[in-house]
C-alpha cells in the first residue's frame, strides 16, 4: 500500500527514524490505532534505549497525535499525511500517457465512487464530492444524456482539466475518478472538499483548517488559507472585507509616508536602507521570471522599505527579500492562476500523492507574464498591500533574528547545536572533530528561512506546514533543520571539513520529492513533539 | 588530498563590490553577472602550487552589510590573509577602506596579510576612483595592491596567488609562529622541508 520502493535505501539505517517508520511501515494505514502506538514506542525504546523519558514523551505525543485532543478530527490520520494513492506513484507523463489512453470511464468505478460516497458519514462531504463529480461530468452529460449508468467517452486531457474554468485542482482530483480506483477517490478528494467548506463558513475553525493544511495546502486555496493563517484574514468571514480595506488603507498611508518628499524626519539610517534596497532587489536570484519584472521589483523595494521604516530596531537586513518571495508567488498566483490556464509542471518527479498540494504544482513561469503587468494597476496596489501584511506577519515572530547583532539566530542555532546533540549525536560528534560549527552554515538558514537551501516549490510546501505551527518561523524551523541534516546524515558523516561546508552551503536541490519533504516534515513534527510539546525535562534541555 | 600548507582567507569589502564573483572566479573561472547577496559568510576553496608545493586554500567570503559585521567579525580571527575589496566605480566604497582595515586590525591577528583589490576594472568608462589612489591607499598602509575584474578574470588569479606567496614567504623566513597562536596556516604532512629551513635558521640566531 505505502511506498516502500521511494527510498528503500533510507530502511537500511539502523536508525531508522521514528517519522520514516510511521510513513514506510507496509501496511500501517490499515492498522488499528493501538497496534500502531505500541509499535512505535517498541521501536523507540529500541533506539533511544536507556535514556527512557522518550518513552513517556512520546507516548504523550502520539496519544496527541492520535487524536486526544483534536478538535474535530476522527484519527491519526488526519494529522499524519494522508495515504499515497495509486496513481501518485505514476510519474506525471505516465500519468498523462495513461489518462488519455484510458478514455472510456469504468461504470463500475462510477457506481463504487457514489456508494462510497453513501457510506460516507459526513454527509456534507459526500454532497460536495458528488456536486465535484457532476461539475466535472457535465461535458460528458451535454454530449450524453446519462450519467454514470453510461459509458462515458472522455477525451480531456489534464491541462484541458486545468482550464476548465475554475475548477483547477478539484477536476484534477476528478481526473482521478476516471482511472483509479474507489479507494483513492475517498482518501484525496474529500480532503480537498472538507479544507473548501472550511473555508466557506461563516466562522473558520482555526484549529481544524490548521489540521487540514498541515498536509499541504492545495494550490488554489493556498492564498486564502495562507493569509488566514497568518491573520491577516480574520477568521469572522462578515468581517473580511471590512479589515482588509482597513489594512491595505493602513499600508497606503504608511507608504506615501514613507516616500513623501517633504518629510523631515527621514534619517540617515533610512537613506542607506533604501540605498541598499535599490542595489539587493534587482540582485535577486531566481528562475522565476515572476521576480524579474520591473513593476515586481519596485513593489518589493517600496515593501521592504515600508516594513524597515515601521521597525526601525531591525531595519533592513539582506535576506528579507528572499522571505517576500513565497509570499508574492502564493498571492500573485492567487490572482493571475484564472488567467494563466496552462498546466506545465515545473519538474517531473516521482509523486507519492497527486493532490495539488504537491510540490509538482508550483509552477515556474505559469504566474504572470509581462503582458499582464500593465493589466494589473489597482489589482497591484492591493497585492503589495496583502503581501506586505503577510511579510510583516512572517517577520512578526522572528524580529530578533534581525536586529542588532542578531540575537535571535545565534540563539536558535544554539538550539539547533543542542537538539543535534541528542538526536544525531553521531553527526554532532562528526561535526566536532571535523572543526564544523553550525554557524558556518546554519546561519544562512535562518537569515533566510532555508529559501536558499531547499527548491523553491519545496519551499512553498514547507510552509504550508509551517504556518500551520505554533510559532512555526522561530521554533518548528528548528526542527526542521535538524530534520534536513539528519535527512542527509549518512552523506555528512562520510565528508571532510571542506567537502562538509561546501555540501551544507549548497545542499543538492535535485533529490527532492513529495516523500522526502514529507520525510522531512514529520521527523521535524515528531521532534517537536518529543522535546518542546510535552512536559519532560527534556523540555528544559531543548 | 595532502598538502604543504593550508591557508585561510576572508574577502571584506562593502556591499556589491563584487567579493563573491572574484571567489567564484577564481575558484569556478566563471562568471555570474547576477550574484545572490551574501548571507553571512560563504565558504570557497582551491589549492594552489608554489616552489612545488600544495597549499590549499579555504577562503570565507563575507557579507558586505553592516548588519552581519557582529557575525562576520568572527571569522578574522582565523584568517592568515584577507582581500580588502572596493569597487572602482563607486567611490563610497573606496572611502569606507579605512573603516574595514582598522575592523580587520583590531579583530585580526597583526600578522594577517592584507591585498587590497579595486575591482571592476573593465567598466573603465564609469571609474571614479584612479589607480594611483589605490596605490596610494596601500601603500600608506603597507598593503599589497591590485586592479582586478571578476568578469573578465583579470588579475583574478594573480589577487589570491600574490596574497598566498606573502603568507609563504613569512613563513620561509620565519616571521609567523606556525606552533604559537596563528590560527590561519595549518601545517600540512608534505611540509618538512621549509620546516627544517625553519630550525636552521632558529639554530643560527641561536648560535650569533
Amino acid at each position: 500500500m505505502s511506498s516502500t520502493n521511494v527510498d528503500s535505501s533510507r530502511f537500511e539505517d539502523e536508525n531508522l527514524s521514528v517519522a520514516s517508520l510511521i510513513f514506510y511501515e507496509p501496511g500501517f494505514w490499515e492498522f488499528p490505532q493501538r497496534k500502531f502506538m505500541s509499535l512505535h514506542l517498541h521501536k523507540v525504546e529500541g533506539d533511544l534505549a536507556g535514556e527512557d523519558p522518550y518513552g513517556f514523551v512520546l507516548a504523550d505525543s502520539l496519544a496527541k497525535m492520535s487524536g486526544a485532543d483534536n478538535v474535530g478530527s476522527t484519527s491519526y490520520e488526519d494529522i499524519l499525511p494522508k495515504v499515497p494513492p495509486r496513481a501518485a506513484r505514476l510519474s506525471f507523463e505516465e500519468y498523462n500517457r495513461t489518462f488519455s489512453l484510458n478514455k472510456v470511464v469504468d461504470r463500475q468505478v462510477g457506481e463504487e465512487v457514489k456508494r462510497q460516497l453513501q457510506d460516507a458519514t459526513d454527509t456534507r462531504v459526500a454532497e460536495q464530492s458528488n456536486r465535484i463529480i457532476h461539475n466535472n461530468c457535465r461535458e460528458e452529460r451535454s454530449n450524453d444524456s446519462g450519467s454514470f449508468d453510461t459509458n462515458i467517452e472522455s477525451s480531456m486531457t489534464v491541462t484541458e482539466l486545468d482550464s476548465d474554468e475554475k475548477q483547477g485542482s478539484d477536476s484534477l482530483d476528478c481526473a482521478l475518478y476516471e482511472t483509479d480506483i474507489p479507494r483513492e477517490v475517498e482518501r484525496l478528494s474529500p480532503e480537498c472538499c472538507r479544507l473548501k467548506e472550511l473555508l466557506q463558513q461563516s466562522v473558520i475553525n482555526l484549529e481544524r483548517l490548521k489540521q487540514l493544511a498541515w498536509h499541504g495546502s492545495p494550490k488554489d486555496y493556498r492564498g486564502t488559507i495562507w493569509k488566514i493563517l497568518l491573520g491577516y484574514w480574520p477568521i469572522v468571514n462578515l468581517r473580511r472585507n471590512e479589515v482588509v480595506k482597513r489594512k491595505r488603507e493602513d499600508y497606503r498611508v504608511s507608504l506615501s509616508r514613507a516616500f513623501s518628499q517633504s518629510r523631515k524626519s527621514e534619517t540617515e539610517q533610512e537613506r542607506l536602507v533604501w540605498r541598499q534596497i535599490t542595489l539587493d532587489v534587482p540582485r535577486i536570484c531566481s528562475d522565476y521570471n515572476l521576480f524579474r519584472l520591473p513593476a515586481l521589483q519596485e513593489l518589493l523595494k517600496r515593501i521592504l522599505f515600508v516594513w524597515s521604516v515601521r521597525h526601525p530596531a531591525c531595519g533592513y537586513v539582506q535576506g528579507m527579500n528572499d522571505i517576500l518571495m513565497p509570499l508574492v508567488y502564493v498571492l500573485f498566483s492567487e490572482v493571475y492562476q484564472t488567467r494563466t490556464s496552462t498546466f506545465r509542471p515545473t519538474f517531473t518527479v516521482e509523486t507519492e500523492s497527486f493532490s495539488s498540494a504537491s510540490i509538482q504544482y508550483v509552477e515556474k513561469d505559469g504566474v504572470l507574464n509581462l503582458e499582464d503587468i500593465d493589466e494589473l494597476n489597482t489589482a497591484l496596489d492591493d497585492l503589495e498591500a496583502d503581501v506586505y501584511w503577510c511579510f510583516s506577519s512572517v517577520l512578526e515572530s522572528i524580529q530578533d533574528f534581525y536586529t542588532f547583532a542578531q540575537p535571535g539566530i545565534q540563539r536558535r542555532i544554539q538550539l539547533l547545536e543542542r537538539l543535534l546533540g541528542r538526536v544525531c549525536p553521531n553527526l554532532y560528534g562528526h561535526f566536532q572533530r571535523q572543526g564544523v560549527e553550525l554557524v558556518q552554515f546554519a546561519f544562512r538558514w535562518f537569515n533566510c528561512l532555508l529559501i536558499r537551501e531547499l527548491p523553491f516549490p519545496v519551499v512553498i510546501r514547507l510552509w504550508d506546514s509551517v504556518l500551520c505551527e505554533e510559532d512555526g518561523f522561530g521554533s518548528f524551523y528548528v526542527f526542521i533543520c535538524a530534520s534536513l541534516l539528519h535527512f542527509f546524515e549518512k552523506d555528512l558523516i562520510r565528508m571532510e571539513f571542506q567537502d562538509l561546508i561546501l555540501f551544507l552551503q549548497n545542499i543538492p536541490k535535485d533529490i527532492w520529492t513529495d516523500s522526502n519533504v514529507k520525510i522531512l516534515l514529520s521527523q521535524a513534527y515528531l521532534w517537536r513533539e518529543i522535546f518542546i510539546s510535552s512536559k519532560s525535562s527534556l523540555a528544559d534541555r531543548i | 588530498m595532502s598538502y604543504a600548507y593550508l591557508f585561510k582567507f576572508i574577502i571584506i569589502g562593502d556591499s556589491g563590490v563584487g567579493k563573491s564573483c572574484l571567489l567564484l572566479q577564481f575558484t569556478d573561472k566563471r562568471f555570474q553577472p547576477i550574484h545572490d547577496l551574501t548571507i553571512g559568510v560563504e565558504f570557497g576553496a582551491k589549492i594552489v602550487q608554489m616552489d612545488g608545493k600544495t597549499i590549499k586554500l579555504q577562503i570565507w567570503d563575507t557579507a558586505g552589510q553592516e548588519s552581519f559585521r557582529s557575525i562576520t567579525r568572527s571569522y578574522y580571527r582565523g584568517a592568515a590573509g584577507a582581500l580588502l575589496v572596493y569597487d572602482i566605480t563607486r567611490r563610497e566604497t573606496f572611502n569606507h577602506l579605512a573603516t574595514w582595515l582598522e575592523d580587520a586590525r583590531q579583530y585580526s591577528s597583526p600578522d594577517m596579510t592584507v591585498v587590497l583589490v579595486g575591482n571592476k576594472c573593465d567598466l573603465e568608462h564609469r571609474r571614479q576612483v584612479s589607480k594611483e589612489e589605490g596605490e596610494a591607499f596601500a601603500r600608506a598602509h603597507g598593503l599589497s595592491f591590485l586592479e582586478t575584474s571578476a568578469k573578465t578574470a583579470f588579475h583574478v588569479e594573480e589577487t589570491f596567488t600574490e596574497a598566498a606567496r606573502t603568507i609563504y614567504e613569512k613563513i620561509k623566513q620565519g616571521k609567523l609562529d606556525l606552533n604559537g597562536d596563528f590560527q590561519g596556516v595549518k601545517v600540512g604532512a608534505t611540509a618538512n622541508t621549509i620546516q627544517l629551513q625553519q630550525n636552521n635558521q632558529d639554530e643560527r640566531s641561536g648560535c650569533c
